[in-house]
C-alpha cells in the first residue's frame, strides 16, 4: 500500500476532522478537504501530462498547499522532490535536470487561487509498497549529487514508527516548524501525525522570528506534541521568558534531532519551560529517525538519542565500545538517484553505512561519538564540503579550497573555507559569489586564506590539520 | 534618532554581517531571511545588543518581522519602546 491510498483510508474515517492547520492565519484543511484538494491538483497534474513514475518537483513553502501538491503526486503515482523555495537558480535547475523531472510545481502555485480545485476521481492505479515516492536532495549542483530515493515502504514505515513510539492518534496535534524537504520535517512532523490520524499545526520553515510566535502557536492551537532542531530550542531559551507549566496545556513533550543537542541546552529548555525534550537520530538516508529518543527524563540516559528497532541498528565495535553506527531495515533508503557509485559506497550489504560513530549501552540505547564521513552539519542541515569547494575554485580568484567543520554553539557545526588565492578577492566577494550558487545554509560563515593546503602522500587534503588549525585559532 | 540609526547600523556591521561593506546595508536591506545578510540565530545576539544600548528590555512578542525587518524597522521599533522624548 502507497501513501496515497493509505492517507486517503485515514481520510475516509475522519473527513471533518482538522488534518492541516496555517498557524500564521489559522486557515484549516480537513481530511475530506485535503483529499478533494489533492485530488483536483492531481486531476491537474494528469492533464499536464504528468505520467505514474515520473519525478515532480515541489517547491516546498510549508503551507498546507505544499502537502495537498505532494499527496497530489502521489495519487498520481509520481516521486515527487520536495525541494527549498531558497535554493538558487543555479541548484535548482541541476536538481530538475538530475531527477529528471517532468514538472515542476513553483511556491506562487501555492498561493489559493493560483490553482483551481477540481472535483476529486479516482486515478488508474496507486504506487505500490516497494516503488519510489520521494527524492529528497541532501547535496547537489555539482559532480556527487545525493538524491536519496526513498520508497512508499520506507516512509510508511519511519512514520508509523514515530506514532507508535510517541504514541500519536485522533487526538495528537503535532507542530510542524521544520521544511517539509527535509526527512525530519516531512515524515516526522507531517507524515507520522496524518497517517495517525491526527492534526498537523504548520508554522513553518523556522526563521529569526520563530520565538514571538512559538508559544501561542502551541497555546492557540492546542498543541500536544512538537519536533524540532537544537537552534530552534537555542533561540526559545534566550528569547523566551520561563514558563510555568500550565495544568490545562494539552502539551506533553517536545521531540528534537537532525543535529547535535547538547545536554546542557536540552536542560535548559526544560527547566525553563517545564517541556521536556527527547533527543533522536536518524538520517535522510534512513527516512529520518533510526533511534528514537525517551523524552522523559526519569527514563533516559543522559546523552543517549534513545532506542533504535530491535535488529534494525547495529554498532561495529565490542558491547559499549564505540564503532560505526549501520543500519538496516524497511525504513532505509533504495538508493542515491542516479549515482550508483555513490549508492555502492554507502552500503555493506544491507546495512547502510551511516558514517557516524557511536555506542550501544547494555540497555540498547545509543550515544553518538562523532562522525567519520565529511559532512557538516550545519543546525540539521547537510553541507557537503566538496560541493562548497567546487563552487569556490569556480572563482577566477581562488586555486585552491577546502572546506571543514567549526563547532558552533548555535547551530552545532558550521562551515569555515580555507582558500589559496591567485588573484584579488576578499571574504564579501566570496560570499557574494556564493550566493548565487549555493543554499544560504551551505555558504561558509567563515573564508581563511592560506598559502597552500596541506595534502597527504596521496595529495588528498589533510583536513585534520586544517580542523587543528582551526581549533588553534580558536585557542 | 541618527544616533540609534548609527549605533545600530554599526552593530549590525560590526558583529553580525563583518564581510559586508557599509555601503552595502540600506536602510531598507533585509536583515533576515532568504536574502537577508544576517543568519537567523544571530538575532539573539542583536536583541541582547539592543537590551543593553538602549536599556529595556525586548520582549519575545515584539521579535517579528515588523519590527526586525531592516535597519528603518529597527529605528522605528526602537523610537516605540522610548516613549516620547522630551
Amino acid at each position: 500500500m502507497g501513501l496515497a491510498s493509505q492517507l486517503s483510508l485515514v481520510a475516509s474515517e475522519r473527513p471533518d476532522q482538522a488534518a492541516l492547520i496555517e498557524a500564521r492565519g489559522g486557515a484549516t484543511l480537513r481530511y475530506g478537504e485535503l483529499m478533494q484538494l489533492a485530488n483536483g491538483l492531481a486531476d491537474r497534474l494528469a492533464a499536464a501530462g504528468l505520467q505514474p513514475g515520473q519525478r515532480l518537483l515541489v517547491e516546498a513553502s510549508g503551507r498546507s498547499r505544499t502537502v495537498a501538491w505532494l499527496l497530489a503526486g502521489w495519487l498520481r503515482g509520481a516521486v515527487v522532490v520536495p525541494l527549498s523555495p531558497d535554493l538558487s537558480s543555479r541548484e535548482r535547475d541541476f536538481f530538475t535536470e538530475h531527477a529528471g523531472a517532468a514538472l515542476a510545481v513553483s511556491a506562487a502555485a501555492e498561493q489559493p487561487g493560483s490553482t483551481g480545485v477540481q472535483p476529486g476521481s479516482p486515478l488508474p492505479r496507486l504506487p505500490g509498497g516497494a516503488g519510489a515516492a520521494a527524492i529528497l536532495y541532501t547535496s547537489g549542483s555539482t559532480g556527487d549529487p545525493k538524491g536519496v530515493e526513498l520508497s512508499h515502504r520506507a516512509l510508511l514505515a519511519n512514520a508509523a514508527r514515530v506514532a507508535q513510539r510517541y504514541g500519536l492518534g485522533a487526538s495528537t496535534r503535532f507542530l510542524s516548524v521544520l521544511p517539509l524537504f527535509h526527512g525530519h520535517g516531512l515524515v516526522v512532523t507531517c507524515l507520522a501525525p496524518l497517517l495517525a490520524g491526527g492534526t498537523v499545526v504548520l508554522d513553518g520553515p523556522f526563521d529569526a522570528f520563530a520565538a514571538s510566535r512559538f508559544w501561542s502557536a502551541i497555546d492557540g492551537h492546542g498543541v500536544t506534541v512538537f519536533s524540532s532542531v537544537p537552534p530552534v530550542l537555542r533561540l526559545l531559551v534566550a528569547l523566551c521568558p520561563p514558563r510555568s507549566p500550565v495544568a490545562s496545556s494539552p502539551l506533553r513533550f517536545g521531540l528534537c534531532a537532525s543535529a547535535s543537542l547538547p545536554p546542557s541546552l536540552q536542560a535548559s529548555f526544560e527547566g525553563r519551560f517545564g517541556c521536556p525534550v527527547g533527543n533522536s537520530y536518524g538520517l535522510t538516508e534512513t527516512a529520518a529517525w533510526c533511534s528514537y529518543g525517551e523524552p522523559d527524563p526519569q527514563l533516559r540516559a543522559p546523552g543517549s538519542v534513545g532506542r533504535p528497532e530491535p535488529g534494525a541498528l547495529r554498532v561495529l565495535a565490542p558491547p559499549d565500545q564505540v564503532g560505526e553506527i549501520q543500519v538496516r531495515g524497511p525504513t532505509v533508503m533504495t538508493g542515491y538517484f542516479r549515482n550508483p557509485e555513490a549508492t555502492r559506497r554507502a552500503f555493506d550489504g544491507e546495512w547502510l553505512r551511516t558514517g557516524d560513530l557511536g555506542r550501544l549501552d547494555p540497555e540498547g540505547r545509543l550515544f553518538l561519538a562523532g562522525r567519520r564521513r565529511d559532512v557538516i552539519n550545519h543546525g540539521g542541515f547537510s553541507v557537503y564540503p566538496e560541493e562548497v569547494d567546487e563552487v569556490l575554485v569556480e572563482h577566477p580568484c581562488v586555486s585552491q579550497a577546502a572546506t571543514v567543520e567549526r563547532a558552533s554553539d548555535t547551530h552545532g557545526e558550521a562551515p569555515v573555507a580555507f582558500v589559496v588565492l591567485c588573484g584579488p578577492v576578499d571574504s564579501a566577494a566570496l560570499r557574494a559569489h556564493c550566493r548565487g550558487r549555493l543554499a544560504p545554509h551551505k555558504i561558509p560563515v567563515e573564508f581563511l586564506l592560506i598559502d597552500d593546503l596541506p595534502r597527504g602522500a596521496t595529495h588528498k587534503v589533510c583536513k585534520d590539520q586544517l580542523r587543528a588549525m582551526l581549533n588553534g585559532q580558536e585557542a | 534618532m541618527s544616533d540609534v540609526r548609527e549605533i545600530i547600523r554599526a552593530y549590525i556591521l560590526r558583529e553580525l554581517a563583518p564581510d559586508l561593506p557599509g555601503g552595502q546595508l540600506l536602510d531598507d536591506t533585509s536583515l533576515f531571511g532568504p536574502r537577508g545578510v544576517i543568519d537567523s540565530l544571530a538575532i539573539i545576539s542583536l536583541v541582547a545588543h539592543l537590551d543593553q544600548a538602549f536599556a529595556f528590555e525586548v520582549q519575545a512578542h515584539e521579535i517579528t518581522e515588523e519590527n526586525f525587518r531592516n535597519v528603518d524597522a529597527l529605528v522605528r521599533f526602537v523610537a516605540s519602546k522610548q516613549g516620547p522624548q522630551s
